[in-house]
C-alpha cells in the first residue's frame, strides 16, 4: 500500500472511530470551557486587565486540553494491544505518524474553534478585528505542539503512569513554543498587527520545522520495541 | 540449566584509577574553597555573596556537560542497543539534574545581593529552570517506567528531544532582554579571581568526572544483578517443576 493510502487508512479509522463515540470531542470540549471559566473566576479587574490575561489563557487551555487529546488517540492503539498489529505492515512507521499528528490536530482544531471565540469573547478581546491572525498563530502552534505530543503520547503509551507523565514530560519541552506563540498572541490581542508579530511568528514556524523532524525521527525509534 | 553468575563490570567504569581520580578532586575542591575565600579579594560592590560565582558558574558548565552526555549516550544507545549507552545516558541526566539544582540553589542567593531579588524573569534563569524541569521528568519517567527496553528506548528519546530543545529554549527566552552578569567576556575580573575560578571549575569538572564514573559502575552493576536474579528465579522455577 502506498503512504497515502495507509496513512488514509489509519486516519480514516480513527476519525470513524471518534465520530461514532464522539468521547475525546464532547469531553475535552467541556474540560476546556470549563478552565476558562476557572480562569475567569481568578480575579482579572478591569476589561483591559482581562484582555492582555487573554494570551496566556488561551494558551494554557490549548496546552491543557492537548494532554488529554494526544493521550487518548494513542491509547486507542495500546488497548489489546493493536499496535503490534498495525505495526506488521511494511513501511508503516511514517504514515503511522503521520495519520495519529493528523487526527491529533483535526481533533484539537476542532476544539479550538470553540476556545478561541470563548476566550476572546469571555476576557473582552474585539474577535472581528483580530480573529484572523489569531487563528493563524493558533494554527501554527498548534501544529508543532502536535507533532511533540504525538510522539510523546506514543512513547509513554505503554507506561502505566502515562496520563500524570506526558504533561510532565511535554509542557517543560514545547515550554519555548508555547512561549512564542503566547508572544505573538499578545501583539495581536493589542492590536499591533500581523507586522509586529512576524519575528515571534517566525520562531514559531522555524520551532514547527524542528518539532516536527525531530518528532518524525523519534517516533519510529519509539516504536521499535512495540513490535 | 547452569547458572551463570555474570562477571561484576566494576574495572569497566573506571577501574583502580576512579580512586585517584576522587584524590584528584578532593585536592583540587580544597584547594579552589581555600581560593575562592581566602586567595580572591572581595568584590567592591557585591562583598562576600559575590564568592558564590565560584561555586555558581563552574556548576552550570557541567550541568550542561551532564545533559550533553545523556543526549550522546541516548543517540548511541538507539543506534546500537547497548546497555552500557543506556547507564551512561541516566548517569549524565542525574548528575545534570544535581548540578542544575546547585546553580539554581546558588543562583537566588546571589540575586537576592545583587538585583535585590530572589527570582526574576531573566531568560537564564527561565532557560535553566526549564532545562532543570525537562531532566527531571526524564528521570521521574525512567523511575516510574521500571527497568523494560521500553523505558530505556522512551527516556533515550526524551533525552535527545531535552537536549535539541535547550538551543529552541535559549532563543525563546531570549528575546526578552536579560541582566545576566557577562564579566568574564568584559575582562572585569583581577587575576586572583580568575585564579580561584580556574581552580574551581577544574575541581568541579573532576567532581563531576569522579562522580560520572561511579555512577556508571553503579548502574552496571545494577544491571548485573538484574540479569543474576532473572537467573535465580528462572533457575528456581525449573527446579519447581522437577519436584512436582
Amino acid at each position: 500500500m502506498s503512504f497515502g493510502r495507509q496513512l488514509a487508512a489509519i486516519a480514516g479509522k480513527d476519525l470513524r472511530i471518534e465520530l461514532r463515540a464522539r468521547e475525546i470531542l464532547y469531553t475535552a470540549t467541556l474540560f476546556s470551557v470549563v478552565v476558562i471559566v476557572v480562569f475567569l473566576f481568578s480575579g482579572f479587574g478591569d476589561s483591559g486587565e482581562t484582555r492582555r490575561a487573554a494570551p496566556g489563557v488561551l494558551w494554557v487551555t490549548i496546552a491543557f486540553v492537548g494532554t488529554l487529546v494526544f493521550g487518548r488517540t494513542f491509547q486507542r492503539e495500546r488497548e489489546q494491544n493493536a499496535i503490534a498489529g498495525l505495526l506488521l505492515a511494511p513501511s508503516i512507521v511514517g504514515p503511522l505518524f503521520a495519520a495519529k499528528l493528523l487526527v491529533n490536530l483535526a481533533l484539537l482544531g476542532a476544539i479550538e474553534l470553540i476556545v478561541v471565540p470563548v476566550v476572546t469573547v469571555t476576557f473582552g478581546v474585539p474577535l472581528a478585528a483580530v480573529g484572523g491572525a489569531v487563528a493563524l498563530v493558533v494554527a501554527l502552534g498548534t501544529l508543532g505542539f502536535a507533532a511533540l505530543g504525538t510522539v510523546l503520547a506514543a512513547s509513554l503509551s505503554t507506561l502505566r503512569l502515562r496520563e500524570v507523565l506526558l504533561p510532565i514530560v511535554l509542557y517543560p519541552l514545547c515550554l519555548p513554543l508555547l512561549l512564542a506563540c503566547v508572544k505573538a498572541t499578545q501583539l495581536l490581542v493589542a492590536g499591533d498587527g500581523l507586522g509586529a508579530a512576524r519575528g515571534w511568528l517566525s520562531i514559531v514556524v522555524a520551532f514547527d520545522v524542528l518539532y516536527l523532524a525531530l518528532s518524525r525521527w523519534l517516533f519510529g525509534q519509539a516504536l521499535e520495541g512495540s513490535a | 540449566m547452569k547458572l551463570t553468575i555474570p562477571t561484576l563490570h566494576t574495572s569497566e567504569a573506571g577501574g583502580e584509577w576512579v580512586t585517584w581520580l576522587a584524590i584528584a578532586t578532593a585536592v583540587t575542591l580544597t584547594a579552589g574553597v581555600g581560593m575562592a575565600f581566602f586567595y580572591a579579594p572581595e568584590e567592591a560592590t557585591m562583598g562576600v555573596v559575590q564568592r558564590i560565582f565560584y561555586f555558581h558558574v563552574p556548576s552550570a558548565i557541567v550541568t550542561y556537560a551532564g545533559f550533553l552526555t545523556c543526549a550522546t549516550a541516548s543517540v548511541a544507545y538507539l543506534v546500537t542497543g547497548s546497555r552500557k549507552a543506556d547507564v551512561v545516558a541516566r548517569a549524565g541526566a542525574e548528575l545534570g539534574v544535581l548540578f542544575c539544582t546547585a546553580v539554581l540553589l546558588s543562583g537566588p542567593i546571589w540575586a537576592r545581593k545583587a538585583w535585590g531579588t530572589w527570582w526574576t524573569g531573566e531568560p537564564r534563569l527561565l532557560l535553566t529552570l526549564v532545562m532543570c524541569l525537562i531532566f527531571v521528568a526524564y528521570l521521574v519517567v525512567r523511575q516510574m517506567g521500571g527497568r523494560s527496553e521500553m523505558t530505556r528506548r522512551i527516556c533515550a528519546v526524551l533525552g535527545i528531544l531535552g537536549v535539541a530543545d535547550i538551543p529552541l529554549v535559549r532563543v525563546a527566552v531570549q528575546r526578552w532582554r536579560g541582566n545576566h552578569p557577562r564579566v568574564l567576556r568584559e575582562g572585569g575580573i583581577a587575576p586572583e579571581m580568575a585564579h580561584a575560578f580556574t581552580v574551581m571549575l577544574l575541581g568541579v569538572g573532576l567532581m563531576f568526572l569522579t562522580l560520572l564514573l561511579l555512577r556508571i559502575r553503579a548502574g552496571l552493576l545494577e544491571e548485573d544483578v538484574e540479569t543474576w536474579h532473572l537467573q535465580l528465579s528462572a533457575r528456581r522455577a525449573t527446579l519447581d517443576d522437577r519436584r512436582s
